[in-house]
């Protein structure tokens, strides 16, 4: 993993590669850099550009190579560069490359995963190209004169080709890959989330929680007589008298709304339901359908209702109500039947209506 | 009986469990509490739809922003619904304040770099309006907060709307 591997790559191929590494980090140490552009690659000819960051190179160099013989930058294997092959002389070339990975080392120790203790991780391909583009120093970079200032070098991601790195690129490239990923946990979360363009997996989003949100509120709507209204009655199994303490509901998604009257043990209520159901179905069968069904209620042939009146009749309890007995006295076109078994368990109430145009009152 | 605390976010199954038995709870409540001024006001499917989003931003707690948001304003609506009645001017301000906080946090690290293009996941088409409006509690925050906001929200969301419907389906059988 090493320098090592360094020696035997052909220097001309990284050469470009390289020197976009040596010039972005000399960038992010600070000295301001015009866009590096491939085609830059040249050796000599990009060299030019690039005075000052040779020129500060070298300086960097020079101390280092006063100041100490060997590199001891990376704390595990190092490449000794005094091996280290360059066509431009060895001198320059390991003065570069000391200075580089010195400036690099010193202020970005922890951008590296060569100190495997490090923590921070640096986009991989970008340490690649380093270990490779290595070799290309000398031969793109020749010493300069010098004259950049040594601007403080800063902790920063190291770019990939091609991208420039001042630190607000920088801190937006890394802005967009976390939006990047919550866009994705977002899509993982949605369903249908095959668009890849931003926007539209946006609006997908927004629909898809607008969609929750209107659900909770249908079911909401379509529990109200169900759930709510059983809870109590599980408690209380001794309601007898009338017709209706049972709403239970008719369906899971009628989505209706009633105005939550407490169950009532009179008949005051069927009769006022009755009235009611009278009048809507003068107007319109349709809404006197969805007024029944909102209270939990049906409309069935008379000959249906008695036949499940009398199977319910064999329901093993000596409590049941019969209010059929009661509303014998109507009409015979409209019968009413509710059921209440002794455990608690309430059947829908079923209203029948054998003649629409002739409901007569109970 | 009563649920482990567990942290939701690990096992999806236990914020199920624990959303189930919440909600019952709050349903029970809101069968038993006659005593309670929202029983003239307030229909009953309002009543269930709130006892819905109570208990999911109980479940939740105080972790998530959507979740205290949830929780503020239903512990005081009465006292909003007052506010609202009386003067809508009260609450617009705070909310001015909220996204003009939001929004200096989100502009300072783009206004230094004009030049860049920047990474503005939502564009100019108003999508990050629509969402803090429909994500509660999400009008304080940077773009990066807020999607991760909605995607916890749709998580919970989505759960209590699988418990509702199990409910309603058990429940129908009857």
């Amino acid at each position: 993993m090493s320098l090592q591997d360094l020696q035997t790559f052909d220097p001309t191929s990284f050469q470009d590669d390289f020197l976009e590494q040596m010039l972005c980090s000399l960038q992010s140490a600070g000295v301001s850099w015009p866009e590096i552009s491939t085609s830059t690659g040249g050796s000599s000819g990009g060299v030019e550009l690039f005075d000052d960051q040779s020129a500060y190179l070298t300086t960097k160099l020079r101390q280092h190579q006063i100041s100490s013989g060997d590199v001891g930058f990376f704390q595990n294997e190092m490449v000794d560069t005094s091996s280290f092959k360059s066509p431009n002389g060895n001198n320059s070339i390991q003065a570069l490359f000391n200075g580089f990975t010195g400036s690099i080392q010193s202020n970005q120790t922890p951008n590296f995963q060569y100190p495997p203790a490090q923590g921070f991780r640096p986009p991989s391909p970008a340490t690649a190209p380093v270990n490779q583009g290595l070799t290309g120093v000398g031969a793109a970079v020749a010493g300069g004169g010098c004259s950049g200032p040594p601007a403080q070098p800063r902790q920063r991601v190291r770019a990939r080709r091609g991208q420039a790195t001042d630190p607000h690129s920088i801190a937006e490239r890394l802005r967009r890959e976390r939006i990047a990923e919550r866009m994705k946990s977002l899509q993982e979360l949605v369903p249908n989330a095959n668009k890849t363009d931003k926007a539209s997996m946006l609006d997908e989003i927004i629909d898809y929680v607008k969609f929750l949100q209107l659900q909770v509120k249908v079911l909401s709507m379509s529990r109200m007589g169900g759930v709510a209204a059983v809870a109590p009655l599980v408690t209380d199994v001794s309601s007898e008298g009338g017709c209706d303490g049972a709403q239970a509901s008719a369906s899971g998604g009628t989505g209706r709304t009633t105005n939550g009257t407490p169950p009532s043990k009179t008949n005051d209520t069927m009769t006022v339901a009755e009235n009611q159901v009278v009048k809507l179905m003068e107007e319109d069968m349709g809404s006197a359908m969805q007024y029944l069904q909102g209270k939990g209620l049906c409309l069935m042939p008379i000959s249906l209702a008695t036949a499940i009146s009398t199977t319910t009749c064999h329901l093993p309890s000596t409590r049941n109500n019969h209010p059929l007995l009661g509303s014998g006295s109507s009409s015979p076109n409209v019968s009413v039947l509710s059921v209440q078994s002794a455990n608690g368990v309430l059947l829908p109430e079923v209203v029948s209506v054998k003649d629409s145009n002739a409901v007569t009152k109970l | 009986m009563s649920p482990p605390q567990q942290p939701t976010s690990i096992n999806p199954n236990s914020l199920k469990i624990q959303l189930a038995y919440r909600f019952l709870h709050n349903l029970n409540n809101l069968n038993t509490k006659r005593s309670n001024l929202d029983n003239t006001r307030i229909r009953r499917s309002h009543r269930v739809k709130l006892a819905a989003y109570a208990s999911m931003a109980y479940v939740v707690g105080s972790r998530r922003a959507w979740s205290r948001a949830i929780l503020w304003k239903i512990r005081n609506r009465a006292v909003l619904a007052r506010f609202k009645r009386v003067d809508h001017k009260i609450t617009t301000p705070l909310r001015h304040h909220h996204v003009h906080a939001g929004s200096v946090k989100r502009r300072t690290p783009s206004c230094s770099n004009p030049k860049r293009e920047y990474s503005d996941p939502f564009g100019n088409s108003g999508q990050e309006v629509k969402l803090r409006k429909l994500v509660p509690g999400s009008s304080t925050m940077d773009a990066l907060g807020l999607l991760d906001e909605t995607a916890d929200y749709i998580k919970c969301l989505a759960t209590q709307v699988e418990v509702m419907k199990n409910l309603v389906d058990l429940y129908s059988i009857i």
